[in-house]
């Protein structure tokens, strides 16, 4: 008989005292632990967290006392799951983008297709901002050519790894290109991976990587085809 | 003295006044003082007497002292760039690291209660 996984759901979050309660709430009920990380939020973030973290026993919360990037909290966030001996990491945005339920069929996905790691894939439609598609479209075709990673979505931050491979995917970018720079090691490193397709949401259009920060993480990933 | 000498003897003697009052204020070591002195009466020199320059820029076939001044600023701030660069890659390393760290270390007092 094999031991059942113990599934780690790690949170980044800065300003999202919106969303927080009902998603922490949502994603105690699909886990054996969350690990939220507030990266020097402003706002009742903190508050919540620590609401959470002394009301449930699979609620563990830590701050960054200033404002890193989303790379540098999912870094901690992972760093803390696999220190807590999760097997299967799983990423998710704190504004809300990924509804919790996902988190089961991603899961079942992901053991059924016996995969490294999971990216999940935005279907698109007329919800997501055109300069967002046109970035994504930028990203996903350097991706797909300089460093043969095959996915239609790689800014999602929808993922699930096993931990044994946290290592091998490390990232050093403090911002969104953190997540950018975890998939193209993971095709450098020959994981195997698959895509799991979910809506597109978006709360928040002031929130996530602008066009500056889109420009300088494809210069970045030149950069990388080179160095990683 | 035409008006571009006079500004840039009060700038230079400015510069030589917050450099003198770093020091004071112990901002600066006693080399980083003499550094600067050295750099801040460099300049207010050729600015009041740039006549004294004219053998290195004959020497370098430029045509004016000014040319020399212009050159020497932008090795001077190409270099000073780069060290600028150097030193904040490097804090935002070591800040990284100590936000990171002090995360954990709340977060095990949490976990250990």
């Amino acid at each position: 008989m094999t031991e059942r996984q113990k599934i780690a759901v790690v949170i980044p979050v800065f300003n999202e005292e919106k969303h927080l309660d009902g998603l922490i709430e949502k994603i105690c009920d699909r886990t054996d632990l969350a690990i939220v990380v507030d990266d020097g939020s402003w706002d009742a973030t903190p508050t919540i967290i620590n609401k959470w973290v002394a009301a449930s026993k699979k609620v563990y919360g830590l701050r960054h006392c200033l404002n890193l990037g989303k790379g540098a909290a999912l870094k901690t966030g992972c760093e803390a799951a696999a220190d807590l001996g999760a097997d299967v990491i799983i990423t998710i945005d704190g504004d809300g983008q990924h509804p919790p339920h996902l988190i089961e069929p991603l899961l079942s996905y992901f053991n059924k297709k016996k995969l490294d790691i999971v990216f999940s894939c935005r279907q698109g439609g007329d919800k997501m901002p055109l300069i967002r598609k046109l970035g994504n479209k930028a990203f996903n075709l350097v991706s797909h050519y300089m460093f043969n990673l095959k996915v239609k979505d790689i800014g999602c931050g929808l993922r699930a790894f096993k931990a044994e491979h946290l290592n091998s995917i490390m990232w050093n970018q403090r911002g969104y290109s953190g997540e950018i720079q975890m998939a193209l090691k993971a095709a450098k490193n020959k994981l195997n991976y698959g895509e799991f397709l979910i809506p597109t949401i978006y709360n928040d259009n002031f929130k996530g990587v602008h066009m500056l920060h889109g420009l300088k993480t494809l210069c970045q990933m030149l950069i990388w085809r080179l160095t990683l | 003295m035409i008006a571009i000498q006079l500004f840039g003897l009060v700038i230079g003697l400015s510069a030589v006044y917050f450099s003198h009052l770093y020091y004071k204020k112990a901002e600066f070591n006693k080399a980083e003082f003499i550094f600067w002195l050295a750099v801040w009466i460099g300049f207010i020199i050729v600015s009041v007497f740039p006549q004294i320059t004219a053998p290195l820029t004959t020497y370098l076939h430029l045509s004016r002292p000014m040319d020399l001044v212009m050159i020497l600023s932008f090795i001077f701030l190409f270099s000073l760039s780069f060290r600028n660069y150097i030193s904040t890659k490097k804090q935002g390393r070591w800040i990284e690291k100590i936000v990171r760290e002090l995360s954990m270390k709340g977060a095990k007092k949490k976990f250990d209660i």
